[in-house]
């Protein structure tokens, strides 16, 4: 029977060069990684657009990978991608005159029919881009508080208190939705 | 789950008192399980595809690249070996190229200062031959017994061996 190979073994294949080891890290990880970026882009499109430049630049960057946590070293990167979406979109978005923008809000981009779904992102929408970002690293990248810190060179105290701000702020949202 | 690497009870006692760190910990266990709950957005299996198939043609290229640079590496030293080859045989500026003898001038003189001292010899020795002849000559003139005879040759024959070795 062919054993799936472990983490270390793919990451091995993957800087020989091995093109069914990128397969098996997009398999790993795509999922993960995908649900990183929709939750906090709320589009498809641009998620699968993202998730695509990550493992490209995941191709091109593995033989810099000095081991440790993988997730951290990939989701440090996947964080960079996002910023650099956000930084485009920021341009982008002082080029466009109010009357553009008015046209995206009245045809926003299609979306998943799931309410649930919706109502997820609509919470998230609510926070703060960084600590929607961070709720995002840590439950998607499934990142421990100190990778965290470490991703985002701040102390783990500061790290601690902004995720648990972010979640009485979810658990409050949802509180008013219920009451 | 994030939490599970996390030692959160002992984390949290790091940064709050007992009660504080207990209704942390409450909350981050509650969002732990609400992401749980809360559904997953999935990649289509066409765009994993798509995915793979960039990724493939990327580290294609990848490849092609090392190989290329790795042929081109070769070459540059190559070059490099010899440039500095060139630069270490060729005749100093100003100097034309001498095509001469292979063996040091030195040793051909030490050549000719032989051949010299040969024929230096070489005329000693035909002297010698000549004295000789000449004490033959004598030897075998008339004489009663012949004994005077050859020690006169005994003689000159000493003499000019003496001659001889003294130079």
């Amino acid at each position: 029977m062919d054993q799936e190979p472990s983490l270390e073994q793919v990451i091995i294949d993957c800087r020989r060069g091995s093109d069914r080891g990128f397969e098996r890290l997009v398999d790993m990880f795509a999922s993960r990684c995908y649900r990183y970026f929709y939750r906090l882009t709320g589009d498809a499109a641009t998620s699968d657009d993202l998730l695509s430049e990550l493992f490209v630049r995941l191709c091109e960057k593995i033989g810099s990978f000095k081991g440790g946590s993988f997730e951290k070293w990939l989701f440090t990167i996947a964080s960079n991608i996002f910023h650099d979406h956000l930084r485009r979109q920021y341009r982008y978005r002082r080029l466009l005159d109010a009357k553009v923008l008015e046209m995206r809000q009245d045809h926003p981009p299609a979306r998943s029919n799931d309410e649930a779904m919706d109502r997820v992102e609509k919470m998230l929408r609510r926070l703060d881009d960084d600590t929607a970002e961070l709720l995002m690293l840590r439950f998607y990248g499934e990142l421990s508080f100190k990778e965290l810190a470490e991703i985002r060179s701040e102390p783990i105290g500061t790290t601690l208190s902004k995720v648990h701000r972010g979640i009485k702020r979810l658990r409050e949202m949802l509180g008013e939705e219920r009451g | 789950m994030a939490s599970e690497k996390d030692n959160l009870k002992a984390l949290l006692r790091g940064f709050y008192d007992e009660a504080e760190a207990d209704a942390v910990e409450r909350d981050i266990r509650w969002a732990d399980d609400a992401m749980a709950d809360w559904p997953r957005p999935t990649p289509e299996p066409q765009l994993l595809a798509r995915i793979k198939a960039r990724v493939r043609g990327e580290s294609l290229r990848r490849r092609r690249r090392r190989a290329l640079v790795r042929a081109l590496s070769s070459v540059a030293g190559v070059a490099v070996i010899a440039v500095a080859a060139y630069h270490v045989f060729r005749p100093a500026p100003g100097q034309a190229p001498v095509a001469g003898p292979l063996l040091p001038a030195s040793t051909w003189a030490i050549e000719v200062e032989s051949d010299a001292r040969l024929e230096e010899i070489s005329a000693e020795l035909d002297e010698l031959a000549d004295s000789m002849k000449e004490l033959q000559i004598d030897v075998s003139a008339p004489d009663s017994d012949g004994t005077i005879g050859q020690d006169v040759l005994d003689d000159e024959a000493t003499m000019s061996l003496d001659d001889f070795w003294k130079g």
